[in-house]
């Protein structure tokens, strides 16, 4: 994860309403390049799929409600927007250790899409993230619905607490009315495809790393209520199959990005990340 | 009648006799032929002063004249041997089935009549060198003691039989040729060619009837399985045929019906220039259960047979179970989309073993935890358990020698189904085409550095002309087939296949495609290449697919199009539904027997012989009963012909096997039963038009003739001809013969033509 270290939902506090947005006028300035870059990438007839190796990363773009830190934050030196948290670095690590570790074919360049792109249907497997901010338009609704109602997998993962999860749990409802999320328990099958898992692992951003695991509080959506406990929670289809799974309370991409970051991380948190990364793909090319 | 007038006699005589003299080359003939020969000498001094070319020409003209003369001196005879007068009998077999009753086609008479007319008037006067009997046929054969008594009312016409049980064991005499008055409506039993030509009994065939039946439409055939698994779309082939004198355009009305439960209805249009319509209707089978599928044609005009226009055959829906395993060497998306289509059908049992990393591999679908444990079946019976094969991007080195003499043995000896499908591991890639299984493969497999690899690119499936014939291109969609194969979405990636082998059939071809080299895109252009092949080997099938993006299929069309589930269904159940089982029962009703047969295999798919097998037979009414089935002389399998009087529905079960090897193989075979229905279908209102191929071809095949009814003038000659029964030897005299007179008067008019043009006279 890598949000700033600051208060999150700067709108629901008056005091700091107008220097906010000041600096939220500021930082529209600043974010028109990158709102140039996501109509590039907004892909409406191109044939990406003929580059394609067999498993390739797709990170799904989307809008997100709000302003600053909400829509978008600024990190590391530029603004990012919610859609792309993590995003080429976790997947291009994870390809690696894809091809290191497993059969699997994988592309080491991934791609970015909207759930709109008539080439969706091309990755069978998607990818989202942070998505506690996510606004999802009519149209996406009905492209994710005919996505997953083809076979295609979601998974969707870095947000915590309960305010993020009823930002999915909206959209998605829209998406498929009437399905109930499952928490999956450790004995279902994605736990153990490839590594067996016995715990369902919790990595924070990098930034909190040395105090814990839990991400604080202020860095999500209000009201957070209990961020403690990692999960994986589901949809499935009418045989049983999973078509949507979201790890809440956990950043599995952080733990591909930052990789790198010390020895004491990696074994502490990319391994765990990778673990449960393979079980998932794997688990989508065969289930 | 102009060959009698030329040479005298009946073309039956010179195809029977032989040519001969009946006088000596004595002093006599010697004289005329040295006179004969002065003459021409004499005369051959006026055309000296011809040219070498034309004297020759006259010369030939002349010594051809004398030839003749000579020949005349001679006295030629035709040696023959004809029918004893009064020694022999004529039988003539007059067929008293129903169609028989229907109109011939001349006057108001039905054909029926014109047979009792033929018989009366020039059938006894031809046969009056030898006695007649009289015999009918319909379902068996008869003597008739009048013709006045014959009626038309059999409903069953079995000609064949008829005619060889009549020259097996005529015994009233010596029997030198029947005549067969029928319309050749042929409807019962097999047809023994050979066994009526061993006979040695010409048989002349007098054709009663129309070839055309004026208005009639008829449902000729129907064609269903007899068994098909629940809740499934079944199609019916049917074949229709109506006269040419029906209307172009006219709509004909087609139901399928359970008992009274319409289950599917569909329009044809008739066609006028022609008269056959093959097509199929698809209904849904319903629930678990015996049932008779009735498929009716409503004619909406007048039909002179409205009896043919619908037929019934059962079918029992029940569960159809098939057993496929599935090697794959990577997780790929085309894996887990074949997982999802089969596992939409109910019918298929898919286990998968899937290599995930280097050193792990998960199992789907298995039935224990031994199963597949090392990544293949454990033994050659294990693998004999699959019905189908399917082999993905998987290295050949996985398996060893014998694992890969099992696959081989799998195709042709247990009669299994297989199917490669391409990868970067997968056919000459992945070593498979120095194995024992490249043999069995529909095409010849090369190595990478012969052909370009496994690579993506973009392509067409599109079905070949025998492709378009398969039920493996039926994949739904509802429009025309070619139709809903142009409108799926492209492939992404290719495998070249090396060339199909002899035998092997092409059902789809890539077609168009670009690839990418390097940093460009490179449009191939549309050369079709093979796509889909397939091809029989041993017992058994193989197919090779050179694509692994048949997902995008799923993934890139609407959700309810289902036309990549039913490309694999239809696939896994066209290659494992093939597959050998291990037993098997056939059940056939002939007239009024059933003939049963069975053949068992054990588990290596070797035959057991050794031991013996009985059938609970249930007929539709009164007790069962059981028969012991004896081995088949020379065969491996056990068969009886049971009679069935009772019109019906007869149930026939594999009751239980005895014997030492078959001790282990009881249980199972107690599944296996089947259904047939005897009687109760009037059959001669099918093909009730006059069959003149089959009556030619019964004359032919025992040396009589064909006649129709409006010229049986030559019947007489041919049966004092005829080559069977007490002949007598006669000397018959050719030196009258028109046709020597007229040659020789032939040659000579030439000569003096000639010389009178050349100015020699």
């Amino acid at each position: 994860m890598n949000t700033l270290p600051s208060r999150n939902d700067v709108s629901a506090d008056p005091a700091v309403r107008v220097p906010a947005l000041l600096f939220a006028i500021g930082s529209a300035i600043l974010a028109l390049p990158l709102a140039a870059q996501t109509t590039r990438t907004d892909f409406a007839d191109d044939d990406a799929w003929l580059r394609r190796d067999e498993f390739v990363p797709t990170r799904i773009q989307y809008d997100s409600v709000g302003g600053q830190r909400q829509a978008y934050y600024f990190y590391d030196g530029r603004w990012w927007q919610r859609w792309e948290t993590d995003f080429p670095q976790a997947e291009q690590n994870f390809a690696k250790r894809l091809n290191e570790l497993t059969s699997v074919v994988v592309s080491p360049v991934p791609l970015e899409r909207r759930l709109t792109a008539p080439d969706l249907g091309d990755s069978p497997l998607i990818f989202m993230s942070d998505v506690g901010y996510m606004e999802l338009s009519r149209p996406e609704i009905e492209g994710l619905r005919t996505y997953l109602a083809n076979g295609g997998f979601l998974w969707v993962d870095d947000f915590w607490g309960d305010a993020e999860w009823s930002s999915l749990e909206r959209a998605m409802t829209e998406v498929l009315p009437g399905k109930r999320w499952v928490t999956l328990p450790i004995e279902h099958p994605i736990f153990h495809t490839v590594f067996d898992i016995e715990e369902m692992p919790q990595i924070p951003a990098r930034d909190y790393a040395r105090w814990g695991t839990t991400e604080p509080s202020v860095e999500h959506r209000r009201p957070t209520g209990s961020m403690e406990t990692p999960s994986i929670r589901a949809y499935t289809d009418d045989d049983g199959r999973l078509m949507v799974i979201a790890t809440h309370n956990t950043d599995i991409a952080d733990g591909w990005e930052r990789e790198s970051y010390g020895e004491w991380y990696f074994e502490n948190f990319s391994t765990k990340s990778y673990r449960v990364g393979i079980n998932v793909i794997v688990y989508a090319l065969s289930h | 009648m102009w060959f009698e007038w030329l040479f005298k006699y009946p073309r039956q005589a010179f195809a029977q006799g032989e040519l001969a003299f009946a006088g000596d080359f004595g002093m006599l003939w010697w004289g005329a032929a040295a006179v004969l020969l002065a003459v021409g000498i004499v005369f051959g001094r006026r055309v000296a002063g011809f040219s070498k070319l034309r004297r020759v020409t006259v010369h030939l003209l002349q010594i051809a004249a004398i030839a003749i003369l000579l020949t005349l001196i001679a006295e030629p005879v035709l040696e023959v041997t004809r029918l004893a007068p009064g020694a022999n009998t004529v039988a003539v077999l007059v067929d008293s089935s129903q169609s028989m009753a229907l109109p011939a086609g001349l006057n108001d008479e039905s054909r029926m009549d014109v047979a009792k007319r033929l018989i009366n008037n020039e059938i006894e006067a031809a046969s009056r060198a030898s006695k007649v009997a009289l015999f009918h046929f319909d379902n068996d054969l008869e003597k008739a003691d009048a013709v006045a008594d014959l009626q038309a009312d059999g409903d069953r016409s079995r000609l064949l039989e008829a005619l060889t049980d009549l020259a097996t064991h005529f015994d009233q005499g010596a029997l030198a040729a029947v005549i067969a008055t029928t319309d050749g409506a042929h409807n019962g039993g097999s047809l023994g060619w050979d066994t009526l030509a061993e006979t040695g009994i010409p048989v002349h065939s007098v054709g009663i009837g129309q070839e055309d039946l004026a208005g009639d439409v008829e449902l000729a055939e129907l064609v269903l399985p007899s068994r098909a698994s629940p809740n499934t779309q079944i199609a019916a082939r049917l074949v229709i045929r109506h006269s040419a004198s029906r209307d172009t355009g006219e709509e004909i009305r087609l139901r399928v019906l359970d008992g009274e439960s319409v289950l599917a209805a569909e329009s044809i249009t008739l066609d006028a220039s022609s008269t056959t319509i093959t097509t199929d209707i698809v209904f849904p089978g319903g629930g678990p259960g015996l049932k008779e599928i009735t498929v009716a044609l409503e004619v909406p005009s007048d039909d002179p047979l409205p009896g043919n226009n619908r037929q019934s055959a059962l079918l029992e829906v029940d569960r159809n179970r098939y057993r496929v395993l599935y090697l794959e060497g990577e997780p790929r998306w085309e894996f887990k989309f074949i997982r999802r289509a089969a596992a939409e059908d109910d019918d298929i049992e898919l286990a998968t073993w899937l290599r995930t990393t280097p050193r792990k591999s998960y199992r789907q679908g298995t039935s224990d935890p031994d199963e597949l444990a090392d990544g293949f079946p454990k033994t050659l019976e294990a693998l004999y358990g699959y019905d189908m094969v399917i082999i993905g991007s998987l290295p050949a080195t996985s398996l060893d020698d014998e694992q890969h003499d099992w696959l081989a043995r799998f195709v042709a000896e247990r009669g299994g189904g297989l199917l490669a499908i391409a990868g970067r591991h997968a056919l000459g890639s992945g070593g498979w085409d120095v194995k024992p299984l490249a043999e069995a493969l529909p095409v010849t497999t090369t190595r990478p550095d012969a052909s370009p690899p496994y690579a993506r690119g973009n392509y067409a499936a599109h079905p070949t002309d025998a492709g378009l014939r398969s039920v493996l291109t039926d994949i739904g969609g509802g429009g025309s087939r070619e139709r809903n194969w142009e409108t799926l979405p492209m492939l992404a990636d290719y495998q070249p296949l090396g060339t199909p082998k002899a035998g092997a059939t092409v059902i789809l071809e890539a077609l168009g495609g670009v690839e990418r080299r390097g940093a460009d895109i490179v449009v191939r252009g549309s050369a079709a290449k093979p796509l889909f092949v397939t091809q029989p080997y041993g017992y058994g099938r193989t197919a090779v697919l050179a694509t692994a993006s048949t997902w995008r299929w799923r993934m890139r069309t609407p959700p309810d199009d289902t036309r990549h589930s039913l490309f694999w269904r239809h696939l896994i159940r066209h290659f494992a539904g093939a597959a050998q089982p291990r037993r098997r029962l056939s059940l056939a009703a002939d007239g009024d027997s059933l003939d049963v047969r069975v053949a068992l295999k054990n588990a290596r798919f070797e035959p057991l012989t050794e031991t013996a097998v009985s059938v609970h037979v249930t007929p539709p009414v009164g007790e069962s009963y059981d028969v012991v089935l004896p081995r088949i002389a020379g065969r491996s399998a056990f068969g009886e012909t049971i009679p069935a009087a009772e019109p019906g529905i007869y149930r026939v079960e594999v009751a239980g096997l005895t014997g030492p090897a078959a001790m282990s193989e009881g249980s199972r075979a107690d599944a296996l039963a089947a259904l047939a229905r005897v009687g109760e279908t009037n059959r001669e209102q099918f093909g009730a038009t006059l069959n003149e191929p089959l009556l030619r071809r019964v004359a032919e095949a025992t040396g009589g003739s064909y006649w129709r009814p409006d010229d049986l003038s030559g019947l007489a000659d041919a049966l004092a001809f005829s080559s069977a029964g007490i002949h007598e030897r006669h000397q018959l005299p050719l030196w009258n013969a028109p046709f020597l007179f007229l040659l020789l008067l032939l040659l000579k008019c030439t000569e003096w033509s000639l010389r009178r043009y050349w100015g020699g006279i």
